[in-house]
């Protein structure tokens, strides 16, 4: 089975349990999710999940159609890697012991789309959003001056194309 | 205390009512006549505004909440309309799991509806407090908890809708007890649904085209119809389909009754205790054309060996049935009538007698190594599917037999000569021992003037025994007949055929059901010899209430044809 990773976007209606009944459709297959985010659309009672996973191709797209299936569910996308735009946001904490060190990751900092949203003497936060192997390549780089906490989003993710659900969620809530 | 509470007179358009009556309210508009269930805490105010709906609704009191689910899939099998339950919090609920996951598997339309505690304990481990939504997230169509009595009405027809639209369903309203108390505004001109919009899908012409076509050149093609055929009633299509092409008809398990058995392009059923032509000559077809059945694991046996020469076409109403287990070269997402009536002027003229021909040799190689001796045997014990054999005879294949889960599941399934549609239920997703006898009832009730056969082995009959209480009660004609052969039988030959012999605990040390069945006031006739067996099935037949016939079978008989697990449908045994 060779596995990709797959970005899904669906549509739902914004009522409890959603969450949990897509989750189902992963977890009775023992399927983990790489990453969810859920939000409200620009449409009020629309809520949108950015699902994250590796999986095969084929299955993907019987899964898909499983949680189109449920009651809640006004539309479903599949996308690859290549199909849309897709950002994390990260939080980074480090610790640096000296002023050279500190000097080093403001350099980093400035090199990166990082920003600083705190700083005091040993306690600087800085902001990242990227692709998962942006974020990861700059924790790469502050590994070194005592990272001590990293946090970071699910992804979100917009197709490239243009709009594909607007007819799907028209008649909705 | 109920007084105040009952709905104002009708000609009122809008009124104050408590949640329970709105519940039975919207029950009554939505077309509801019967309940299966049992009361308890959580839902007594609903039973309370019940004892003034009498008139309205039969209220069917089982003797276990699982009953009264099997019971609601009779109904609706029969009935075509969602089958509803009550139950309770906690226990009540739970009670119902097996059952709603069984219509989850067979798409049996059924709502059920659940009290639960008070919307300030949720959450605290009241009393009798369960996860109902939790619990039957999975095994559900969709389902809903009620906190506020507003919420009643409009909930309560998109559970309906839900249930009986598209692909059945079951779903799940718990209420909880405050929104059963509270009053409401209740509205008397139904509301259109503003959050679940479902439309059919039609056929595309584009797919019936192609369809055609492959069907056009088919030289050996194959048509497997399900249950899909009798949700949609499609049967007269289908046979339009089968006449007008000459094209060979197979049927699941689920599907039987929507093809006469004795149409001279029947075939048999399909599967893994099916019949021996349709599961070898799969492998042969060309072509494939497959409406309202979802290849299960049990029909397709080894997928991955499974009709390797055939262009697949798959009608099916869900979309997600289509590819999900073997390959489609078209998939037609629409309902199996609209479906066929679009492609059936596609067609041209045809017939495929040598084809034909493959499989009636078949057929009599299996009349001659194991039909014959199944339903003519001339010596030994009694057999199931001699059993099956007298019945069908007796009844003219007119009956509704509702079948319990083992061998002698297969044995009614492939001896009972059906002559009308809409005649056979079984659980087959979920493979249900202890359906039959509940189901048998609520199909009485759903069908009132229909001979209803029950036939039941002596493990799966003790899984739901009691309800021979509810048939007493309700005096409901139905017909139970027991195959006892002292095993669970499915298993032992199982263990027989893969496991050395080794009868690991499957022998039953049967209770006396004779006295039992009385003791329940349902009536009993004991069969013990070939001789015995026609006059006591008279007997039975005759009576106006209920009776229970068991008969004594051969201890250590086998099941075949068999598709043993993991071989593909070619590798199909006849002993
Ligand atoms: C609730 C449940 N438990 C266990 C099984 C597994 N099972 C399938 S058939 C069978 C034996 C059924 O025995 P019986 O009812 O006597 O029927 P027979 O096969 O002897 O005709 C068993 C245990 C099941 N299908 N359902
Ligand atoms: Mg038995």
């Amino acid at each position: 089975m060779a596995t990709k990773r797959y970005t899904l976007s669906i549509f739902t209606e914004n009522s409890p349990g959603v969450l949990q009944r897509i989750t189902i459709m992963f977890t009775r297959r023992k399927l983990n999710i790489d990453s969810v985010t859920v939000s409200e659309t620009e449409r009020r009672g629309v809520s949108r999940f950015t699902i994250v996973l590796e999986v095969d191709g084929a299955l993907i797209q019987k899964i898909a159609k499983q949680i189109r299936r449920i009651i809640e569910v006004l539309h479903v996308d599949v996308f690859e890697e290549h199909e849309i735009i897709a950002k994390e946001l990260a939080f980074i904490r480090v610790e640096p012991v000296n002023d050279a060190e500190r000097e080093e990751i403001l350099a980093i900092v400035q090199q990166t789309e990082a920003r600083i949203i705190k700083d005091e003497e040993q306690n600087i936060v800085l902001e990242f959003s990227g692709t998962r192997e942006e974020t990861d390549a700059l924790c790469d780089h502050l590994t070194p001056f005592r990272l001590t906490e990293f946090v970071r989003s699910g992804r979100i993710a917009i197709p490239k194309k243009g709009v594909t659900h607007e007819e799907a969620i028209r008649l909705a809530v | 205390m109920t007084a105040s509470r009952k709905p104002a007179a009708t000609e009122k358009l809008s009124a104050e009512i408590s949640g329970s009556y709105a519940v039975l309210e919207s029950l009554v508009r939505n077309g509801c006549d019967t309940i299966f269930g049992y009361p308890g805490g959580a839902i007594m105010p609903i039973y309370d505004a019940l004892y003034d709906y009498r008139k309205k609704i039969r209220h069917v009191l089982v003797r276990h909440e699982q009953g009264a689910t099997h019971a609601a899939e009779g109904y609706a099998r029969v009935t075509g309309r969602a089958g509803v339950c009550f139950a309770t919090s906690g226990p009540g609920a739970t009670n119902l799991v097996t059952g709603i996951a069984d219509a989850m598997l067979d798409s049996v339309p059924m709502v059920c509806i659940t009290g639960q505690v008070a919307a300030h304990l949720l959450g605290t481990d009241a009393f009798q407090e369960t996860d109902i939504i939790g619990v039957t997230m999975p095994i559900t169509k969709w389902n809903y908890q009620i906190t506020n009595a507003e919420e009643i009405p409009a909930i309560i027809d998109k559970a309906f809708q839900i249930a009986e639209e598209g692909r059945p369903g079951p779903v799940l309203i718990d209420i909880t007890k405050n929104a059963q108390i509270d009053m409401c505004e209740y509205d008397h001109t139904p509301k259109p649904l503003k959050s679940y919009v479902w439309s059919k899908p039609q056929p595309k012409t584009g797919d019936l085209e192609r369809a055609a076509n492959l069907i056009n050149e088919a030289k050996q093609p194959m048509m497997l119809i399900g249950h899909g055929i009798l949700i949609s009633h499609a049967e007269e299509e289908v046979r339009m389909f089968a006449e007008h092409t000459g094209i060979p008809v197979a049927s699941t398990l689920h599907g039987l009754s929507a093809f006469p058995t004795d149409h001279p392009l029947y075939t048999g059923m399909l599967g893994m205790h099916g019949n021996y032509g349709p599961n070898l000559l799969t492998n042969e077809a060309d072509v494939i054309i497959a409406a309202g059945m979802r290849f299960d694991d049990r029909v397709t046996g080894n997928v991955s060996k499974y009709a390797p020469d055939a262009k697949i076409i798959h009608i099916d109403l869900d979309a997600a049935e289509i590819g999900k287990n073997v390959g489609t070269r078209v998939g037609i997402i629409a309902d199996a009538k609209e479906a066929l009536q679009g492609l059936i002027p596609l067609l041209l003229k045809s017939e495929h007698p040598e084809w034909i021909a493959r499989f009636q040799a078949c057929h009599h190689e299996e009349k001659e190594k194991v039909l014959d001796r199944d339903i003519f045997p001339k010596e030994g014990m009694l057999k199931m599917g001699e059993v099956v054999r007298v019945l069908s005879e007796k009844t003219h294949g007119e009956a509704v037999v509702v079948s319990d889960v083992g061998q002698h599941q297969m044995m009614a399934a492939r001896y009972y000569r059906f002559k009308k549609s809409n005649s056979w239920m079984s659980s087959g997703g979920l493979g249900t021992m202890g359906f039959a006898v509940p189901a048998a009832m609520g199909a009485q009730i759903g069908a009132p003037d229909r001979p209803v056969v029950a036939i039941v082995g002596d493990g799966g009959i003790q899984m739901t025994i009691q309800e021979l209480g509810t048939i007493a009660q309700e005096q409901l004609p139905v017909k139970i007949v027991l195959l006892n052969n002292n095993y669970l039988g499915m298993v032992r030959q199982w263990q027989e055929l893969f496991f050395d012999r080794r009868y690991s605990f499957v022998h039953l040390e049967n209770p006396d059901f004779q006295t039992i069945s009385k003791g329940f006031g349902v009536p009993a006739i004991l069969v013990e010899k070939r001789e015995q067996l026609s006059e006591a099935m008279d007997r039975m037949l005759a009576m106006d209430g209920p009776c229970l016939l068991e008969v004594r079978v051969e201890q250590e008989q086998n099941v075949f044809p068999m598709v043993p697990t993991g071989a593909s449908v070619s590798e199909v045994r006849l002993d």
